[in-house]
């Protein structure tokens, strides 16, 4: 099927878009920089999530890589504000190459051989963290090891003036991802991801060209967490490796995926909404130690009882399209 | 009918939120054996009013609307050891100032939020905290999360002030008030100059400074920073640098580090570490059976030093306060060490007060002072602040230089028999520095 002709995914798609025209125009009126401060975080987690969906919810290939696409990201933000006056989408656009680019030779490599699959591609993914963490520290045109304030390149700028432009920044990013996401539900493109998921040697044995896939996938999906970087430098307006690349943030993507499901392409945007909200109300619990166990253990009875995730526990419209050589797919 | 997923991704997910679980936990100090006995000897203190000029009016009831300080910290996550005890800080001083009748009759209250050492959770906690309309914001803990906070309560005109922000040139405002002061320049390239000056007089001062050094320091803002300075001090004054490594943040295994000082054998070690990377230099040290000629340690945590017992004797520390007089010997300090080691006995923190309690209590006399003098309002408390000086259990701190930093504080102690003491500047010394190498 040609996904443009594809009236249900159009319908999706400005579901989104209309969701988040709303969310920009509705957060500022409240009046709060924390709501706009809050709802920045809320949609910058939604990307991660939802591009950490793309491949690795998609192909079964999970990685602990994200969080460095992440900070990868930040850094060429952080890079490109210190070294040059180049206008936010310029900087925007380096944010998400850079992550594409690493991406693109990780991937080229470690797809090449199917050595690397199943656990071993996750222990990759979390040695690249590592080499990405000691060439930013070593290299002082990135960071060399002392910081970079981005806060005062980005004074006077737009991006730079006011969180509300950064809301509305990462609710564009939020929609592109979602787009992209939308787009792999129902298309070729996301059938032969969800192949490769339920037997790659089948999927290739079909016709299907995993490597391809993988490859360009794989790096849609580092690009788009890299471009929700660059908001994020401003947003930090410091940002140190410590910070930036903590093992915390792909954990939590990873949790946030598959508490949402990975059966429908929407589950890991519900599962971000559901940690971070959670995370949120638990601030007021008293106990910080007491909130971060009670996140924790909810985490992993959800995920007990739900192994689909809390999208899958929804269950379909009745007569909705169904295509069988795409059960368990994202859609 | 929907496949599951593969168990793989099941079990990952368990997996990563028992990590987070896990990382909830931080971290506790452990005490070394003697620190009970030693606590116990900590002589009781008469209650005093926290800062200087204000009366202490013990038992009588604060009333009314309370002053509502806002902060976030640390106290989850890896900085959680350290985030905890300026936490135990603010719960102390805000005893401590109701127990002498509160500001101007009315209760002080501390308002916490955790951030999870996370910068990024820092911004929006101040955001909330400013929403909530708290009178007044305390700096959380170090200086990714300090200038993370920097944005949000500079923008809506709060005073800021901060107990050890480790990125002092980064630029805050005339809202910034450090009680952690280094720097006494104009220029911010030179920030750790006055710092490592320090470190060289007190060296110098012993007639027998180091002819040959050796640098390892840690991949992290602050130790990258004043290393840059001391090795620039120390090479101006003649010493040889026979070797200068980094090494990264979390470093375990100090094998190789040991070695290459073992075959330089220098008369000075000096170790950019924090934390429990002197524990970690230690046990290499001891794998090799090298013994250092003499050591100085920028950031380590005390209960690190206090662990490495007879071993540790002789080693200088960079530190702002020590207890010994005569900065420890006010009324105020004393009774500060003694409810402080109650505290922190209870919480599992180290129970002795060293740079971190004591600036903690410091960006507290601060803003203590800036209420007291300007009224629960942040711009005359701005006002005031930057046009005076504040007496803390630091020293006197005034707020003219770069960022709102005066006088560099930062001075060198040693550790002598078993307990850490001022060797310099002379001023606030309670013993000679003990260094022949």
């Amino acid at each position: 099927m040609n996904a443009l002709r594809d009236h249900a995914l159009w319908r999706q798609f400005v579901a989104v878009v209309g969701c988040a025209v709303v969310a920009v125009v509705v957060v500022p009126a409240f009046g709060s920089d924390f709501a706009i401060a809050f709802g920045f975080q809320f949609v910058t987690w939604i990307v991660l999530a939802l591009s950490w969906g793309l491949f690795s919810g998609n192909t079964g290939y999970a990685s602990f890589g994200h969080g460095v696409f992440f900070g990868i990201g930040t850094y060429a933000a952080a890079a490109v504000f210190r070294h040059s006056d180049a206008p936010f989408v310029v900087v925007l656009l380096a944010a998400g190459l850079a992550a594409g680019a690493l991406a693109l030779v990780v991937g080229l490599a470690v797809f090449a051989s199917s050595r690397f699959s199943g656990d071993l591609f996750g222990l990759i993914t979390l040695a690249m963290a590592f080499v990405v963490v000691t060439v930013v520290s070593n290299v002082a045109f990135l960071d060399g090891g002392t910081g970079v304030f981005v806060r005062e390149h980005t004074v006077g700028s737009w991006a730079g003036s006011s969180t509300s432009h950064l809301f509305v920044i990462a609710t564009g990013l939020a929609v592109l991802a979602a787009g992209v996401a939308i787009a792999t539900s129902s298309t070729r493109w996301g059938s032969a991801l969800r192949s490769i998921r339920d037997d790659e040697q089948v999927a290739e044995s079909l016709g299907v060209p995993t490597y391809r896939y993988k490859v360009l996938t794989f790096v849609a999906s580092a690009v788009l967490a890299g471009l929700a970087g660059a908001p994020q430098a401003i947003y930090l307006g410091y940002v140190e490796v410590g910070a930036v690349f903590s093992l915390n943030i792909p954990l939590l993507v990873i949790m946030m995926t598959i508490l949402g499901g990975i059966t429908r392409w929407w589950g890991p945007l519900i599962g971000a909404a559901t940690v971070v909200v959670l995370r949120e109300v638990l601030l007021d619990v008293g106990s910080p130690e007491l909130s971060q166990i009670i996140l924790g253990a909810a985490l992993v009875v959800v995920i007990a009882l739900l192994p689909h995730g809390l999208s899958g526990a929804i269950p379909r419209r009745r007569g909705a399209r169904r295509v069988p050589a795409l059960e368990g797919g994202a859609r | 009918m929907f496949h599951a997923p593969r168990p793989a991704v099941r079990g990952l997910a368990l997996s990563a939120a028992a990590v987070l679980l896990l990382t909830a936990c931080g971290g506790v100090v452990k005490d070394d054996k003697s620190a009970d006995d030693r606590v116990a000897e900590i002589p009781d203190a008469e209650l005093v009013a926290p800062i200087a000029g204000m009366e202490c009016a013990e038992g009588a009831a604060p009333t009314g609307d309370p002053i509502v300080v806002g902060g976030s910290l640390s106290l989850t996550g890896p900085l959680a050891p350290t985030g905890t005890l300026h936490d135990a800080v603010a719960e102390l001083v805000v005893d401590w100032v109701n127990e002498c009748g509160g500001i101007d009759g009315r209760p002080l209250e501390w308002k916490v939020i955790d951030d999870q050492s996370t910068p990024a959770t820092v911004t929006s906690n101040y955001e909330r905290l400013i929403g909530d309309k708290v009178d007044f914001v305390m700096g959380p803990y170090g200086g990714a999360a300090t200038l993370a906070g920097a944005g949000p309560v500079t923008r809506a005109g709060y005073a800021y002030p901060t107990a050890t922000n480790g990125a002092p040139d980064k630029l805050i405002g005339e809202n910034h008030f450090p009680a952690w002061q280094m720097g006494g320049v104009d220029d911010p390239t030179h920030m750790f100059d006055a710092q490592a000056q320090t470190l060289l007089d007190a060296l110098e001062s012993s007639g027998n400074p180091p002819e040959s050094a050796f640098f390892a320091t840690a991949k992290f803002p602050t130790t990258l920073s004043y290393r840059g300075s001391v090795v620039t001090a120390l090479e101006g004054a003649g010493t040889t640098i026979e070797g200068d490594v980094e090494y990264d943040l979390g470093t375990t295994d100090f094998s190789s580090i040991a070695i290459r000082i073992q075959n330089a054998d220098p008369d000075l070690v000096y170790l950019g570490g924090i934390g429990a990377d002197v524990t970690n230099l230690y046990q290499a040290f001891d794998a090799i059976g090298y013994e250092p000629r003499s050591i100085y340690v920028s950031l380590p945590a005390p209960a690190a030093v206090a662990a490495l017992g007879d071993k540790a004797d002789g080693m200088m520390i960079s530190s702002i306060y020590e207890d010994n007089p005569p900065l420890g010997d006010t009324p105020i300090a004393r009774y500060f060490t003694k409810t402080y080691s109650e505290v922190a006995q209870r919480d599992d923190l180290f129970p002795f007060v060293e740079t971190q309690a004591a600036a903690s209590l410091a960006a507290w006399q601060i803003l203590l002072t800036g209420i007291t003098e300007g009224g629960v309002d942040n711009a005359a408390v701005i006002a005031w602040l930057n046009a005076n000086e504040v007496d803390t259990v630091v020293g006197k701190l005034s707020f003219d230089g770069f960022n709102n930093y005066g006088i560099d504080i930062n001075r060198v102690a040693q550790v002598q028999d078993g307990k850490r003491v001022l060797v310099w500047p002379e001023d606030v010394a309670g013993a000679e520095l003990d260094y022949n190498p």
